[in-house]
């Protein structure tokens, strides 16, 4: 194998041609491996039967947190849809309504995704002190309950603020509180409307 | 002789020659091309003499295996996100013969990339690099990156807890890669405000002194410029949605074929072309490997685990043995510079064999690139323990951990220093003040992403003593690599200067 002046600037031609196939070629191969963002033009005999249920508002009365630290976990379905290979998917975040004690400024709960900020897993609340020291490698001071992510040890209290509101991190590398529900308590039943935008699903 | 003559002499002396381009490609690529090697076909004697010179071909062994359980595993495997699991069952409990094949499909994987690791580590202390072979380096490199590639997206497939969630935590990470020019924008800002304090005139929007002062930073702007959802892309890309479905199923499992099979073509057609042998050592020792896997995958049967729930997270949730130290890694560092490490590992590793340019191949002759080697392989087998026996805290341990990866390649920069008699002092004091810097800056959690400029400053770059350590930090490993070029080949020999 030799490489001669003569083969270098062949190649260098080579690159403009070459250059332009590639970046013909290349795009639309991205756009085919990116998910598709609207809905797909599809014939009718491949559109699946089952489409997905719509989206409910979610509610819960008001009674069933009669206690301090009561807490409730729900799945909460995503306005926005996906389109895939089987058709339409809608994305179920898991969430969790915890009844706390005031904090001035503040609801009397929390409504948070279980979505964990950091990487993604779905992260616990832990009302036993015991368990959060043994498990995930924190010990809340006394009476100070928490949330906590099992994947890399993530403890979330929800009496402490950051720029994000409740929820601050207090161990593991978690780079803030957790994605938020905005909900109202209207007539003694909370509402659960939507989920606080961006974030990791 | 005439002045003309001796005039032309001159100029001829004088004429400084520039390499050609071509010149360059010649001696540059091709001739390492020229000396590739791919499973040590080409050092048939070292063979012989050398036991650790048969990884190569036991590499191309595992690999084979793999491929040929894998065959036997796709016609009854069913990529769907409903029957994935239940198909493992079938292969598990129904099929004939189904777990030795599912065994040794694992256990075949499990010894390739520990034949990588190993040739790896080989290739290292024996120089097998030098003489413009560092192609042969990157060759068994990129078989570790389709090693584990192959086996993340491998144990998806098997849609299991610990696989959906190994897969969410490696899918999400890149998405932090869309703050990297943020966080460099963060330092420019701080720079300049820094500047501003000290008296620099400057015409920025900035806010007020009563609110903290210092130039404005609108962060909408900032994302449309410096982000380009690189980070947020390759997520989608390598999912083929924003959540783990079947879409990223039927990805994965085109992927873990699709790499192998054109790894496989690549290679066919390399040892077609050049007439070597495959697999130079006796058939004996190859079946003996292939029996060692066969009865791994008797003793201890490949294990399914429960099936995948997106909605709970286990608690104790490790990830496939190999990605143990990463998974230990992010847990302790915030998860930006956690990427920032994840990217820079490989790309170390890679540029290794450029830095190390010596004639020396003793491995006690390169210390800095001997305890480097050995700072690795300690923090990950190191990191893989703590994990396992889940002993570690994740508050207090990181100033451990640095200070002794640090001393650990400080060791080799000493010994480094009394092989040569060339050294600039102020250089070494220099280096040493900034591992010091590495240990003092304390890497913890900190949150800070997405608030407003007074905050991340005060927060981040000044707060407890802990500014710029992320800076510090990403340099750190790139210093490493500077050392060895540094204090490895300049100046001459001790040895040299006192027989003289």
């Amino acid at each position: 194998m030799n490489f001669d002046r003569r083969d270098f600037v062949k190649g260098i031609l080579a690159i403009p041609v070459v250059g332009t196939i590639a970046a013909v070629f290349a795009s639309p191969f991205v756009r085919y491996l990116k998910p598709s963002s609207g809905p797909t033009a599809t014939a009718e005999i491949f559109k699946r039967p089952d489409k997905p249920s719509p989206v409910k508002e979610i509610s819960f009365d008001i009674n069933e947190f009669a206690g301090t630290w009561d807490f409730k976990y729900f799945m909460f379905q995503e306005s926005n849809k996906e389109y895939t290979s089987v058709g339409e998917q809608i994305k179920t975040i898991p969430g969790v309504v915890v009844r706390t004690p005031d904090l001035e400024g503040y609801p009397n709960f929390v409504v948070f995704s279980r979505v964990c900020p950091h990487l993604g897993c779905v992260f616990n609340y832990v009302p036993v002190e015991a368990e959060v020291a043994a498990g995930y490698n924190y010990t809340p001071p006394p009476g100070q309950k928490v949330f906590a992510c099992p994947c890399h040890l993530s403890v979330y209290d929800p009496m402490q603020l950051d720029t994000k509101g409740r929820g601050k991190v207090v161990s593991g590398p978690a780079p803030r509180s957790p994605f938020k529900f905005i909900f109202k308590v209207e007539d003694g039943r909370i509402f659960i409307s939507s989920l606080e935008s961006g974030g990791i699903s | 002789m005439s002045a003309e003559v001796k005039n032309k002499n001159l100029v001829e002396s004088i004429k400084v020659k520039l390499p050609s381009i071509d010149d360059v490609i010649n001696k540059v690529v091709m001739a390492r091309l020229k000396n590739i090697d791919f499973f040590d076909e080409t050092y048939v004697d070292k063979v012989k003499q050398n036991i650790w010179y048969k990884l190569g071909p036991l590499q191309w062994l595992t690999w084979i295996v793999t491929i040929a359980t894998g065959a036997f595993l796709m016609m009854f495997y069913i990529p769907t996100a409903e029957q994935a699991y239940s198909s493992i069952g079938v292969i598990q409990e129904s099929i004939p013969w189904g777990w030795l094949v599912r065994g040794m499909h694992k256990y075949g994987a499990d010894a390739f990339i520990i034949m990588c690791t190993l040739k790896l580590y080989r290739q290292v202390i024996c120089a097998d690099y030098k003489g413009k072979r560092e192609l042969n380096f990157w060759v068994c490199f990129f078989l570790l990156l389709l090693g584990f590639y192959s086996g993340l997206s491998g144990y998806l497939l098997i849609w299991n807890q610990r696989a959906f969630w190994a897969t969410k935590v490696f899918a999400t990470f890149p998405g932090y890669m869309d703050q990297f020019g943020l966080n460099l924008a963060f330092l420019g800002a701080t720079i300049v405000n820094k500047l501003i304090e000290w008296g620099m005139p400057s015409s920025l929007p900035s806010i007020p002194v009563e609110q903290g002062g210092g130039i404005l930073l609108d962060m909408k702007l900032l994302n449309q410029y410096i982000n380009f959802n690189v980070g947020m892309t390759t997520q989608q890309i390598l999912l083929g949605g924003s959540a783990i479905g079947q879409a990223t199923i039927t990805r994965f499992y085109s992927m873990h074929m699709a790499l192998s099979t054109i790894g496989l073509i690549v290679v066919e057609l390399y040892f077609y072309s050049n007439k070597k042998k495959r697999f130079n050592l006796p058939w004996s020792e190859g079946f003996l490997v292939i029996a060692m896997i066969a009865a791994a995958a008797m003793i201890f049967p490949a294990e399914s685990g429960a099936r995948a729930n997106p909605a709970v997270t286990p608690l104790p949730i490790l990830s496939d043995w190999y990605f143990l130290a990463l998974y230990q890694m992010y847990k302790y560092i915030e998860p930006v510079l956690a990427t920032a490490v994840t990217m820079l590992i490989p790309a170390t590793v890679l540029f290794m064999p450029f830095f190390d340019r010596s004639d020396e191949t003793k491995i006690y002759k390169r210390p800095v690139v001997m305890c480097v080697s050995i700072m690795g392989a300690i923090n990950a087998l190191v990191f893989s323990i703590l994990i396992i026996l889940n002993i570690a805290d994740i508050n207090t341990d990181p100033p451990y951990w640095v200070f002794g990866s640090v001393m650990i390649v400080a060791v080799g920069v000493y010994l480094s220093q009394k092989q040569y008699a060339h050294i600039d002092r102020w250089k070494l004091m220099f280096t040493f003040t900034i591992f010091q810097l590495l240990y003092l800056s304390r890497i913890h959690t900190m949150p800070y992403f997405g608030l407003p400029l007074e905050k991340v400053l005060g927060e981040t770059f000044f707060a407890d003593g802990s500014w710029g350590r992320n800076w510090i930090f990403y340099g750190g490993f790139f210093l490493i690599m500077f050392v060895v070029w540094l204090f490895e080949n300049n100046g001459p020999k001790i040895s040299q200067e006192s027989s003289k």
